[in-house]
């Protein structure tokens, strides 16, 4: 008697999860959530959060509600590859948002590409993530992307024309970005009058800055990250050098103008969102965001991930996640996406998979209560 | 490009100035007792901290500043002496070492506990005026920096030459024991020489923060690494010597990060160490004795 009530109640609870389960579609995501990285993974899932919960109030997709299961990953490499057989074996997931870092996403996009689900990771930024993958995709600013635009914009608006190049020699985010910025400030009619080197971690920067200043540099492109650039800012005021550093998102942290103060007004940084932007849109999501820890760029692009996913299954009328055919159908529908407007930025994809997209170029700046904060340029 | 020459000239002679003062912590302590002391790193951070509170707390006054970041440092130096290295005297050499480095991991870990471990800005507690002379661009602030450190080091000179304790220190640092014999307490010396190292590694801390405006928790680790080199360039126990390792270190450096390559910096104070050591242990103004670590 015993037995056969456990029967029945496995039985009522099969049934029950298989007519539950039909009625959703599961987008798996997965990040650090906890470790160092913490915040970029849940970032990314406060962000995805947002965007699945506004698309099951407005009724779902395809007559269908979105579930979003998400796996820690903690940083590591093995157990981000265990997530992703997780969420494609057993989760049965249509997409996964995966990864915000290059190096993970590296090791978990061969593994989306050969079970032919799609990947969209929503922070790797490195060369070559999404290459001959035809199932993975990013939603990302690329530095190819954010770099050169920045030149141009830069030389148009202020007329600089001349150039000083840092780069740290130690950190492989400066020396590719640094290479960009050079092709971008010759391909524009600029010149780099005179390029230094530094290495992360230093904190003496007098030589390279009495190296810079007899070139008098229009700006000082500086392609590492806050602690040297702001160090680097300091320096130069006290050497009587006022040329304003442009850089990427490296530079994008209070931590630059709590440390440099006023030496770091006028610095200029491209970054893939901006709080700042005035599109309604935006401020629609800054606004929700609130609640949930703020928005940034990693919540931008989750929720923007999500809304690529969405838009890809409503074009390939994706009912059910365990066909293959539909899971490739909507591959074909995402690559195939048109003009998308996010709230990071308008996008579309090349052949790679990898997100086209216009950087928000911002100028460190004051409020009139003494706070600083980064001003939006290109709008 | 003379021009920049003098100008990198006189980076390096700022940044050797105060690994001078650095240097000279740890040779007076060598001296005395035989010691490597390895916390001297993280007392320098100690002092620079302590000015970073009170110049936003108290008086942003430079004098001010300093005074009180010496004289507590001192107090703190004395402390570790107190706790780390007095229980273990008649151990081994090795031993000290030991506690030594304990002290160290000790010091930064409780300054990165009480304030993080991020970078914090120096308030700007000395004017940032540049002049010219000859169409060069020279910082006051610069030469301000290097005529506190070479005050601070004849001030150091008058003690242990000038006075009974400076006497007394020579005497004990030439043999404990006898020293000990003639009535010097010896305890106290020690202390005293731990109390004046540690206030000059605090007016380099304060000298550093005004210079770079910004202080972190693990600054000490490589600047007091690189003291260390200067002190051994110069011999380890001889205090002309740290003054004059110091800035052959400083300007060593600058020169090689403006001339060669910035990635060369640490790989120049480090290979002038392993030079001295195979070259001429004793360093440049060192006695040569049978004995060294």
């Amino acid at each position: 008697m015993r037995k056969l009530g456990l029967l029945t109640l496995a039985v009522v609870f099969m049934f029950g999860s298989l007519v539950f389960a039909a009625g959703e579609l599961v987008i798996g995501i997965q990040g650090p959530e906890t470790g160092n990285l913490a915040v970029y993974g849940q970032k990314t899932l406060a962000g995805a959060k947002l965007a699945v919960d506004e698309i099951n109030a407005a009724g779902g997709v395809n007559g269908k509600t979105i579930k979003l299961i998400n796996y820690d990953s903690r940083g590591d490499k093995a157990e981000a590859a265990n997530a992703t057989q997780r969420l494609i074996n057993k989760d049965k997931a249509c997409a996964i948002i995966g990864e915000p870092t290059s190096g993970a996403t590296f090791v978990i996009g061969p593994i989306a590409d050969r079970a032919k689900t799609v990947l969209i990771s929503a922070g790797a930024t490195a060369k070559g993530v999404t290459d001959n993958k035809p199932f993975v995709f990013r939603d990302t600013l690329l530095d190819s992307d954010g770099g050169p635009a920045t030149v141009k914009f830069v030389m148009e608006k202020f007329g600089w024309k001349n150039f000083a190049l840092i780069t740290s020699v130690n950190n492989d985010y400066s020396v590719g970005l640094s290479a960009i910025f050079k092709k971008a400030v010759k391909d524009f009619g600029g010149n780099i009058v005179v390029e230094q080197t530094i290495s992360d971690g230093d904190t003496d920067f007098s030589a390279q800055i009495t190296a810079i200043k007899p070139s008098n540099p229009d700006a000082i492109i500086f392609s590492g990250y806050y602690p040297e650039g702001s160090l680097i800012l300091l320096e130069a005021r006290k050497q009587g050098l006022k040329a304003p550093i442009v850089g990427g998102d490296g530079l994008l942290a209070p931590d630059l103008w709590d440390v440099a103060k006023d030496a770091a007004l006028g610095s200029i940084v491209y970054a893939g969102f901006s709080p700042e932007a005035k599109a309604p849109k935006v401020q629609e999501f800054v606004k929700k965001m609130e609640s949930r820890g703020g928005a940034d760029m990693f919540s931008a692009q989750g929720y923007d991930a999500v809304y690529l996913i969405a838009n890809a299954m409503k074009d390939a009328k994706v009912t059910s996640c365990s066909d293959v055919k539909q899971r490739t159908a909507m591959r074909d529908a995402l690559a195939n996406i048109p003009m998308f407007d996010g709230v990071s930025g308008q996008m579309k994809f090349d052949k790679e998979g990898n997100a086209v997209k216009k950087p928000f170029i911002q100028a460190v700046d004051k409020k009139s209560d003494g706070k600083y904060y980064f001003k939006l340029l290109n709008e | 490009m003379l021009e920049i020459i003098l100008k990198q000239l006189l980076n390096g002679i700022t940044v050797g100035s105060i690994y001078s003062l650095i240097a000279l912590g740890y040779t007076m302590v060598y001296g005395i007792i035989k010691l490597i002391n390895f916390a001297h790193g993280d007392i320098y951070m100690v002092g620079a901290f302590v000015g970073l509170i009170v110049a936003t707390q108290f008086s942003s006054n430079f004098i001010v500043v300093i005074a009180i970041a010496m004289a507590t440092t001192a107090i703190i130096g004395v402390l570790v002496e107190k706790v780390a290295y007095k229980p273990v005297r008649n151990s081994s050499r090795i031993s000290a070492l030991i506690s030594a480095i304990g002290a160290s991991i000790f010091i930064s870990n409780l300054v990165v506990l009480i304030n993080g471990p991020q970078r914090e800005a120096y308030p700007q507690i000395f004017p940032e005026i540049n002049f010219n002379v000859g169409g060069i661009t020279i910082s006051f602030l610069q030469i301000f920096i290097i005529l506190v450190s070479i005050a601070l080091m004849f001030g150091l000179y008058y003690i242990v030459h000038n006075t009974k304790m400076g006497i007394a220190m020579r005497a004990v640092s030439q043999n404990l024991t006898t020293a000990r014999l003639m009535g010097i307490n010896s305890d106290k010396i020690i202390s005293f020489t731990f109390a004046i190292g540690s206030s000059l590694a605090a007016a380099a801390g304060v000298l550093v923060g005004t210079y770079y405006r910004a202080v972190d928790p693990l600054m000490g680790l490589l600047f007091g690494l690189k003291a260390f080199v200067a002190a051994v360039l110069g011999g380890i126990g001889s205090i002309p010597g740290a003054m004059i390792g110091g800035l052959v270190l400083g300007l060593a450096e600058v020169m090689g990060v403006a001339f060669i390559s910035p990635s060369f910096r640490d790989a120049i104070a480090f290979g002038i160490l392993i030079f001295i050591l195979i070259v001429k242990p004793s360093g440049l103004f060192g006695k040569a004795t049978k004995e060294k670590v």
